[in-house]
């Protein structure tokens, strides 16, 4: 990154022998800007490629389904995720279950865009031939599956989120926050969608602590206990607006929160520390709007639990400092 | 800013450099001790994490607290009392900028959150207490806008000046150009302020004499003016003459002479071109992704115009040339030694990714993630087939 203060301070390093002159040049390079990585941004314009490719094709099976004839549209979406992840193959290093260290770059982009069209194929092969018949929606388990196994074998957190998010899709859980999603799921209180939530955080939540306890692909465990946290915690949220029943749903987020915090606290991981803040804070907030004129209060809550907020922060932060966050 | 601050920041450079080259293994534990030793930041700064909760509840306590106070004194924001309550909002953000002074100097606090939510409070209290007394005196249309925004880009620039907390930079560019849209001419005083600036703007956020915080807010006011430069020279604009709407002059017409149109286009082409051309020669990140953004939204603003069809083919033609591109450059870097083509590289260099990771990961499950079944089948549903692609496909489909 370039730097002027940096590309001032490594001759002084190396002067005073703390870098040698060797391993220092091309450090200071990067921070003369002689060298620039533009790792991300190549990674940001692949992976808008994938979207556009994708939306593109799914797009032209809805227009066009009728021209070629559906044999001819499953024969070329096989082909183009064959092609998408033999390239994926030819690139990636062999199978381990560990992290794969300095993989390519442009793997995971690649195998983004293989796993779009094998899952357009694959619906639209269950469409047009309908082979699960009543059961259509079992697809969705099929792909996940599917994209779960291409993430352990390529090492792909991101396909790993995929087939967990597609596994939510087929319990009728949707993770884009789109308004019409949020308000699906936090105030029109579905009682299917709030179990089905439930359900998909247990599976979450179990796949978590198999990932770490059998330390297979265990850098995969925090994205996944991440999302099965999220996925309780919005189960519980939805419940808050009931009418009779809201004090158990509450009281349920707010041990939720404290639970995930708790073990977010020991594991030094922020994010989650965050989230499980989060629930307990809303889960006991609740409470307050039962109290009569509760505006006036409210005001002195919010003000108040906030100061309170940011001196346990420091706190923990003090805390975190000792050890690396993830 | 105070030196003692700028000279932390100036340490804090090289400490998250040699942190970053930790984590990439091209020093070792020792090296990373010693530079530590000699290089000392006496503020107390927060992980970007932290940073971020510190900074909103910092917000969150400071607004309860103003709407518990406004509760205790019975003052509600309806009836006349603009002038009363622009001076109580007056006051909080002299408080709130009291609090940040207080918290960069004597609690050391840089990048912490905390003093920057402070930050964000006295220029919200600010912007309120503009805006009351704006209504208070009765001014509306272009000279509120101009008065408003013109005052607001001062308080802006101050905070900016004596902090550099970030967005500062952003907020005064964009009420500076809000100002000069109320003008007559605005479209022209858009086109000289933008160059202007921008051409400022990048030599300062490449001046080593500056220090790291204002080269930052540098980039934020790059970026601003580089986007009023374009919006005011696109063609779409002279369309729909969007500089005419608050000064009643637009007669919304879409009569553009030629002569004008061409001009439009070669200036939104050429500013893509000379952002690219500066991007590569002087290995400038910003610039490339800025030259790279405008490129893209002049591509599609010809595809628009043009009226090209089908949409699906111009989507996955669009998206094959854009992972064409990406597979090409990946092949050059390949090509050559330390994969390093003209001082640039698509190694991972020495930076640490991990807040990239997490948006990249948010990205993709945003954009990839399938549509979910709905919670009960339609009435009459005889297992058609499902009309929605698995993981990674399109929720579109």
């Amino acid at each position: 990154m370039r730097s002027p203060e940096v590309a001032r301070a490594i001759p002084e390093l190396v002067r005073d022998g703390v870098l040698p002159p060797r391993r220092a040049a091309p450090l200071l390079a990067s921070a003369r800007g002689e060298l620039v990585s533009l790792r991300g941004e190549l990674r940001a314009l692949l992976g808008l490629g994938v979207v556009l490719v994708t939306s593109g094709v799914g797009l032209f099976l809805k227009q066009h389904h009728e021209a070629l004839g559906p044999g001819v549209i499953a024969l070329l979406l096989t082909l183009a995720a064959a092609a998408c992840l033999v390239a994926v193959v030819r690139r990636s290093p062999p199978f381990g279950w560990q992290r794969v260290p300095e993989p390519d770059w442009i793997v995971d982009g690649l195998l983004l865009l293989a796993i779009g069209l094998l899952g357009a194929d694959l619906a639209w092969i269950e469409w047009q031939f309908t082979p699960l018949g009543a059961h259509w929606a079992w697809h969705l388990l099929l792909m996940s599956a599917a994209t779960a196994a291409l993430a352990v074998r390529f090492d792909s957190i991101a396909a790993w989120s995929l087939a967990l998010s597609t596994f939510a899709a087929w319990r009728g859980v949707a993770v884009s926050p789109t308004a019409q999603n949020l308000e699906r799921a936090l105030f029109r209180g579905e009682g299917a969608l709030r179990w089905n939530l439930l359900v998909c955080a247990a599976v979450f939540a179990a796949a978590g602590w198999a990932l770490d306890r059998f330390d297979r692909k265990r850098h995969f465990e925090p994205a996944t206990t991440f999302l099965a946290a999220l996925a309780a915690g919005v189960a519980l949220a939805s419940g808050l607006g009931e009418a009779s029943f809201w004090p158990l749903w509450a009281v349920g987020l707010a041990a939720l929160g404290f639970g995930v915090a708790r073990l977010a606290f020991a594991r030094r991981r922020l994010a989650l520390f965050a989230l499980g803040g989060l629930a307990a804070y809303v889960g006991v907030t609740r409470f307050l709007f039962e109290i009569p004129g509760w505006y006036g209060l409210g005001c002195f809550w919010f003000a108040l639990t906030s100061v309170g907020a940011v001196v346990l922060l420091v706190v923990v932060h003090r805390r975190f400092r000792a050890g690396g966050e993830t | 800013m105070r030196p003692e601050i700028r000279a932390a920041d100036e340490s804090w450079e090289v400490l998250a450099a040699a942190r970053a080259w930790h984590g990439a293994g091209a020093i070792d534990d020792a090296e990373l001790a010693a530079i530590r030793a000699r290089f000392v930041d006496d503020r107390r700064r927060s992980r970007p994490g932290f940073r971020f909760l510190f900074f909103v509840f910092t917000l969150f306590a400071g607004q309860a607290a103003w709407a518990f106070v406004m509760t205790l004194v019975g003052v509600a924001l309806a009836g006349r009392h603009e002038l009363v309550l622009a001076g109580q909002l007056a006051v909080l953000a002299a408080f709130a900028a009291g609090g940040a002074e207080w918290a960069t100097t004597a609690q050391r606090l840089r990048r912490f959150g905390v003093e920057e939510g402070l930050v964000a409070l006295g220029l919200g209290w600010a912007g309120g207490a503009i805006v009351l007394s704006l209504g208070a005196l009765d001014l509306r249309d272009w000279p509120a806008l101009f008065l408003g925004a013109g005052a607001f880009a001062v308080v802006a620039a101050g905070a900016l000046w004596r902090w550099a907390t970030p967005l500062t930079g952003l907020l005064a560019a964009g009420a500076l150009f809000a100002a000069l849209y109320a003008l007559p001419g605005a479209r022209w005083l858009w086109i000289v302020a933008g160059a202007v600036v921008a051409w400022l703007s990048w030599r300062t956020s490449v001046d080593a004499r500056v220090g790291p915080a204002h080269r930052r807010r540098a980039d934020e006011i790059l970026v601003v003016a580089v986007l009023a430069l374009y919006a005011a020279v696109h063609v779409a604009g002279l369309r729909s003459d969007w500089f005419g709407w608050l000064r009643r002059e637009s007669h919304l017409t879409s009569d553009v002479p030629e002569l004008w149109r061409a001009a439009a286009w070669t200036a939104m082409a050429a500013l893509a071109a000379t952002l690219l051309a500066l991007g590569v020669a002087r290995r400038d990140r910003l610039a490339l992704s800025l030259g790279a953004l405008v490129g893209v939204v002049t591509a599609v603003s010809a595809i628009d115009a043009l009226d090209l069809e089908p949409v699906w083919l111009l989507l996955v033609a669009g998206g094959l040339t854009l992972i064409a591109a990406a597979l090409v450059l990946r092949r050059i870097f390949a090509s050559r030694a330390e994969r390093i083509a003209g001082g640039f590289t698509d190694r991972a260099l020495y930076e640490a990714d991990g807040d990239r990771s997490f948006v990249e990961l948010a990205a993709t499950l945003v954009a990839l993630s399938p549509a979910p079944r709905p919670s009960e089948p339609p009435p009459g549903f005889a297992g058609e087939g499902g009309d929605f692609g698995g993981g990674g496909a399109s929720a579109r489909f």
